[in-house]
């Protein structure tokens, strides 16, 4: 199994108010997987999706990564299991302004301390493997948003993470570009690769081999996509 | 990591050239004016400590209170004291005495007129100067010696191998041949020696008929003194109001003494020669003082104005921190730890101090002769002291600008800077309100900066 979360709560506390944003969360993803999160807004699926990046830490419960207690790690080897494991893809693309397109694929592997002529082989590489190539030098502020997206996505998997996280990849695509993003997840999933993705589409998150849904905080269906 | 940071200081050039010009003008002004002021301030401080052994030597001042006078402290002093002050303290290794004088060469019928000081023999061998031309030890030996600064050699000769020729001086009206015995090079400046054309001995006649040599009450030039050892002058100045009591006091009938009870109206102090120009502003017959508070406002003037430039570039960096909140929470999601990213930020506070620096180094080579200029001071860029100092202030300038932004925005939790990312207002986190993180950083920025100028 690659992930195993156990037990696992959130909670925000202010000096007034205290939220529950996650309350004993059971799941297992195992390698490979193509993992759908649903549910309402508020319900708990980016809290859940950070917690998994490591971006945000559990108040309490387990997450192990590859048989590895993550919950326990400081911040600096969370930092290290980050770039070595884990590919980013946000709604909003998140692109740096000032990078070129080229480079904001580099940045994944610049902490990675690969030189960089191996850098701009595998930025090439991936840049190919979502027909972006031609964009290269440009900025994205150029780039239409599909592009752009794509984008993000040769960012996420230049550095062949183990587990590729989106969080609502399509939620700022039109029909044909969230189209064109569900094609490339499901053939990097095909290609082996796991992935977890927050979605609000039902018909994408039906693209996935699985889906859990949420409310409330808690999981509340589990269940296998027929594909 | 080098190449990384250049390449970052690069890209924020071209896409926000008024952001990083901004940022670099403001320090580079801070440092440059922080540099002169420095440079002035170090110039009146180092009155007379360019001598060897200038921590022992001294000048001797006398102070005055007669009844219904104001009492006063002069720097002209009677030399009668002096083979007293010998004989009496042990504690004196050598002293001088030191008169200035107005002489006028005449050249081709015309008048040249030069600023002269007469003294002792031993004067060369009590400030441990050597001479370009001649011997130290006996060029004020004889009394038509003349030792030339190499300038005074320049306009009177037109060069300065000039040992042995004959100067026709005129002082105070009497003319009188000098042969030049020596040819002095640069002494140590600024103090004593500054302006000074030309040294001769004291005229024999003098000695025996000028009233400051025979009388306690007259005088006409001050005292220099060398002490065996630095403490030695507090020790000497514990004693002297005995010294007085005992050699300058004699009966009220007596002409060369001060009276029956001198020490009631005279007394005698020993001032370091390094403090003489600080202290000589509260002395009478003394040229080229500074009040101590003024200079040490002026050098703190000159750091408000780098902590000012700091603070500026603290207060852009901060402003923008907002806008670099996205990129920080993205780089950490790509596996960059605090660690690296405070490396990174710090590396470009320092780049821009460093820029900032060179352009302050610029700005103060422009504002030093102008200051000179201005003030008839000799101030000029040392650059021994600015390779020394620059690189300090560059570093700390560095610190100071780029530590606070960095260690902000290295801290940021990336999971609420993305998640303000996708909301239209600002989000809370821990009571605080982020905005990418800015709003309160901001507000508690202008408020710390609030509470400190208020202070």
């Amino acid at each position: 199994m690659l992930i195993h979360l156990s037990r696992i709560q959130r909670l925000y506390r202010s000096d007034e108010v205290e939220t529950t944003a996650l309350h004993d969360i059971e799941l297992e993803i195992a390698q490979g997987e193509f993992v759908a999160i649903m549910g309402p807004s508020g319900c708990g699926k980016s809290t859940l999706l950070n917690i998994l990046g490591t971006i945000d830490r559990p108040t309490a419960g387990s997450y192990r990564f590859g048989g590895e207690e993550l919950t326990k790690l400081n911040e600096a080897a969370l930092a290290r299991f980050r770039r070595e494991n884990l590919g980013y893809i946000f709604q909003s693309f998140n692109l740096i302004d000032e990078l070129t397109i080229e480079e904001n694929i580099e940045l994944a592997l610049v902490y990675r301390n690969i030189p960089k002529p191996e850098r701009r082989k595998r930025v090439a590489q991936a840049m190919d493997r979502v027909g972006i190539a031609h964009r290269a030098r440009h900025y994205p502020s150029q780039l239409s948003g599909g592009q752009q997206q794509r984008a993000a996505i040769a960012r996420a998997i230049v550095g062949e993470p183990r587990l590729i996280l989106a969080d609502e990849p399509t939620g700022n695509l039109d029909t044909e570009n969230g189209t064109q993003v569900m094609d490339i997840l499901q053939t990097l999933n095909d290609e082996g690769s796991t992935i977890i993705m927050v979605t609000h589409s039902p018909s994408h998150a039906d693209l996935a081999r699985r889906r859990v849904d949420m409310l409330d905080g808690q999981i509340v269906i589990s269940v296998r996509n027929v594909i | 990591m080098i190449a990384s940071i250049l390449r970052s200081i690069g890209r924020q050039a071209r896409r926000h050239p008024l952001y990083v010009g901004l940022n670099v003008f403001g320090l580079a002004l801070g440092i440059g004016v922080f540099l002169t002021l420095a440079l002035v301030v170090r110039f009146e401080y180092s009155f007379n400590t360019g001598f060897v052994d200038a921590d022992r030597l001294a000048r001797m001042d006398e102070h005055w209170s007669e009844p219904g006078t104001t009492p006063y402290e002069s720097a002209d002093v009677s030399f009668r004291a002096l083979p007293f002050l010998k004989q009496d303290f042990s504690e004196i290794e050598d002293g001088v005495t030191f008169t200035a004088t107005n002489l006028n060469v005449e050249k081709n019928g015309q008048f040249t007129h030069f600023s002269g000081r007469m003294t002792d023999p031993g004067f060369f061998r009590m400030f441990s100067l050597r001479l370009l031309q001649g011997n130290s030890d006996t060029a004020l030996t004889r009394p038509d010696g003349l030792v030339l600064s190499r300038q005074a050699a320049m306009t009177v000769f037109g060069k300065p191998d000039v040992l042995g020729k004959t100067v026709e001086i005129n002082r105070i009206g009497q003319k009188s041949t000098y042969t030049v015995t020596g040819v002095l090079g640069d002494a140590p400046s600024p103090g004593l020696l500054d302006n000074v054309d030309m040294l001769l001995p004291v005229p024999p006649q003098d000695r025996l008929q000028r009233s400051c040599f025979l009388f306690w009450a007259s005088s006409c030039g001050e005292i220099l003194l060398k002490f065996h050892k630095h403490n030695d002058i507090a020790a000497v100045n514990a004693r002297l109001s005995d010294f007085v009591q005992h050699r300058a006091s004699g009966t009220a009938e007596d002409q060369i003494s001060i009276g029956a009870d001198g020490k009631r109206v005279y007394a005698l102090s020993v001032v370091p020669l390094k403090e003489t120009h600080f202290h000589d502003s509260q002395v009478e017959d003394t040229a080229n003082s500074a009040e101590q508070y003024v200079i040490d406002g002026i050098g703190l003037i000159g750091l408000l104005a780098l902590i000012l430039g700091c603070a500026n570039t603290v207060n852009l960096a901060t402003a923008r921190a907002g806008l670099r909140a996205k990129e920080v929470a993205l780089r950490k999601t790509l596996g960059a730890s605090r660690f690296m990213l405070f490396t990174q930020f710090m590396g470009e506070a320092m780049v821009f101090s460093c820029i900032a620096g060179l352009s302050g180094l610029v700005l103060c080579e422009i504002c030093v002769p102008a200051i000179a200029s201005v003030t008839g001071e000799a101030v000029r860029i040392n650059y021994y002291f600015i390779a020394l100092l620059l690189p300090l202030v560059i570093l700390g300038s560095g610190l100071a600008s780029g530590l606070y932004p960095s260690l902000i925005l290295s801290g940021y939790n990336p999971a609420s800077i993305l998640a303000a990312a996708r909301m239209p207002a600002c989000p809370q986190e821990g009571g605080k309100q982020l905005c990418y993180g800015t709003c309160w950083l901001w507000r508690n920025f202008l408020s710390q900066s609030a509470s400190l100028s208020a202070h």
